[in-house]
């Protein structure tokens, strides 16, 4: 048994609901997280290979997966008089337009001690990005605000682990903040990332975190409890002070748009802006073989799971507004926020300023090699690769179809899970219509 | 020739369908279409006998 700490659950898998249509591998970038092998128990998840994505649950037609959040127990123990302060993702402004502040009201209601926004941990994870590239750290780095990519990376591309900013998140770097004036109390996240449950429970995180409380879920609760927002006062979040464009993390390129306020010369091609499958099917690894040949002038990559960023993450509502939208309402945010606060070059000093007194903080982040669970997989050689593909009927190249019904994209991809027991090869298309023509003879 | 090496393949199928039938195949490293073709060498039978205990504690 591993020494590794086991990945939490976070995506659950009702049995009786799942058809085994193979839709959640199709989807799935990392395929052998799932387990096909038993048609009774459905497609059961391996959370030590599977990397969070969610885009099987946004997949399913049948509703059989569904993601695990903190939501529940953030509202009971708040009730039972635990000492716990909210830090919001900058993601929660466009998810509950124009109520931001009744909803900082309504924690306030119910006994949250304080609200921070993560949208200044943003600007304190650019600044101690910029501190990195300034110090010499390894390039590229990679940001790390998305959890999946980190997951990622420490599972099926270790190579890439030294690249990862050596710095916490912006969640992490404001819980950092938070527990070095406020020592003592329990946070928690609310979130538009199902996925944040795995690095709040990862020891190199230091269990700032304790809530990873979905965007989705609270309005769910919200709903089922028929709370109106608007009731609430309008509340102000609890300081350091705030954000600036540190408010545009949430999207796509928006580490970028904080980056340029230093001024840091780079070219367009030193700054890789990536997100959604992509990332998996093309980018890590041409980024891989880049850093192999030496080619790679990358300085920074802004890299997200999500197609749309985190306004629109695993833990939204995603059909609830669209990314035109979601973009409108991060403008408006932003005008305002400058209008109001950032007006003048004196405004800008005060920011950096304070970002330059927090040496005390310990903003580090190290991270795990988690390899081992996908090196555990075996690799099927070209001579098993034939045996498995015979045994299934597929004798000529002409049978090779790769038609990825399946869910595996190639039969080659198939006779892996085939190999490692997490598919049942009777449910091949070929191997199916072989087998009715054979039989309907 | 291969007579008792398919009726293993058979044996296999019987056990746990096409995955355990895969398994001895893999195991084995002879497709079962290409079972006829061996001969049922004790050789050959030692090394099918083995993957088959292997098969059984897999799939029973």
């Amino acid at each position: 048994m591993s020494d590794i700490k086991q990945l939490p659950e976070i995506i659950k898998v009702d049995k009786e609901k799942c058809v085994n249509c193979h839709l959640c591998i199709g989807v799935c970038p990392v395929k052998y997280c799932n387990d096909a092998s038993n048609e009774k128990e459905g497609i059961k998840i391996n959370s030590n290979l599977c990397i969070g994505c969610g885009s099987c649950i946004k997949a399913c037609t049948h509703e059989a997966r569904t993601f695990i959040d903190d939501t529940e127990k953030f509202i009971e123990d708040l009730k039972n008089g635990v000492k716990i302060g909210t830090i919001v993702a900058p993601a929660v402004d466009v998810n509950f337009p124009h109520q931001l502040k009744n909803l900082l009201g309504w924690f306030k209601s119910l006994n949250v001690s304080m609200n921070f926004d993560v949208s200044f941990g943003a600007e304190i994870t650019t600044y101690q990005y910029l501190m990195a590239v300034k110090s010499g750290a390894k390039t590229p780095i990679i940001a790390q605000p998305c959890p999946c990519v980190v997951s990622y990376i420490e599972t099926y591309k270790p190579s890439l682990i030294k690249h990862l900013a050596p710095t916490g998140s912006p969640t992490m770097d404001m819980a950092a903040w938070v527990h070095h004036n406020y020592p003592g109390m329990k946070l928690a996240f609310i979130s538009p990332c199902i996925a944040k449950k795995r690095e709040f429970e990862d020891p190199n995180t230091k269990g700032m975190v304790s809530y990873n409380v979905t965007i989705s879920n609270l309005k769910k609760y919200i709903h089922d409890n028929g709370i109106n927002l608007d009731s609430f006062a309008e509340t102000d979040f609890d300081g350091p002070m705030e954000a600036e464009k540190g408010l545009l993390y949430s999207q796509p390129g928006g580490l970028y748009e904080t980056f340029k306020r230093y001024n840091v010369p780079l070219k367009i091609n030193q700054v890789r802006k990536t997100e959604g499958s992509e990332i998996y099917e093309e980018f890590f690894n041409e980024l891989e073989g880049e850093l192999y040949k030496g080619t790679c002038d990358v300085i920074v990559v802004d890299v997200l799971n999500c197609l749309h960023g985190c306004n629109r993450g695993t833990g939204t509502n995603y059909k609830e507004r669209t990314t035109d939208d979601v973009l409108k309402l991060q403008a408006e945010r932003l005008e305002k926020h400058k209008n109001q606060y950032y007006p003048n070059q004196e405004s800008m000093e005060k920011l950096e300023e304070t970002l330059q007194n927090m040496e005390d903080i310990d903003f580090s982040r190290s991270y795990t090699d988690r390899s081992e669970f996908s090196k555990a997989l075996q690799e099927p050689s070209p001579e098993i690769t034939d045996i498995i593909n015979q045994e299934m009927g597929k004798f000529d190249k002409k049978d090779i179809k790769n038609c990825g019904a399946c869910g595996y994209a190639s039969c080659k991809n198939m006779t892996k899970a085939v190999l490692n027991s997490l598919y049942r090869p009777e449910q091949c298309h070929h191997f199916l219509e072989s087998f009715f023509k054979e039989n309907s003879k | 020739m291969g007579q008792k090496l398919l009726e293993m393949y058979g044996a296999a199928k019987k056990l746990g369908g096409l995955n355990a039938q895969i398994r001895l195949a893999v195991l084995t490293n002879s497709p079962s279409t290409k079972a006829l073709e061996l001969p049922d060498s004790p050789e050959n039978i030692e090394k099918f006998n083995k993957a088959m205990d292997i098969v059984r504690k897999e799939f029973s």
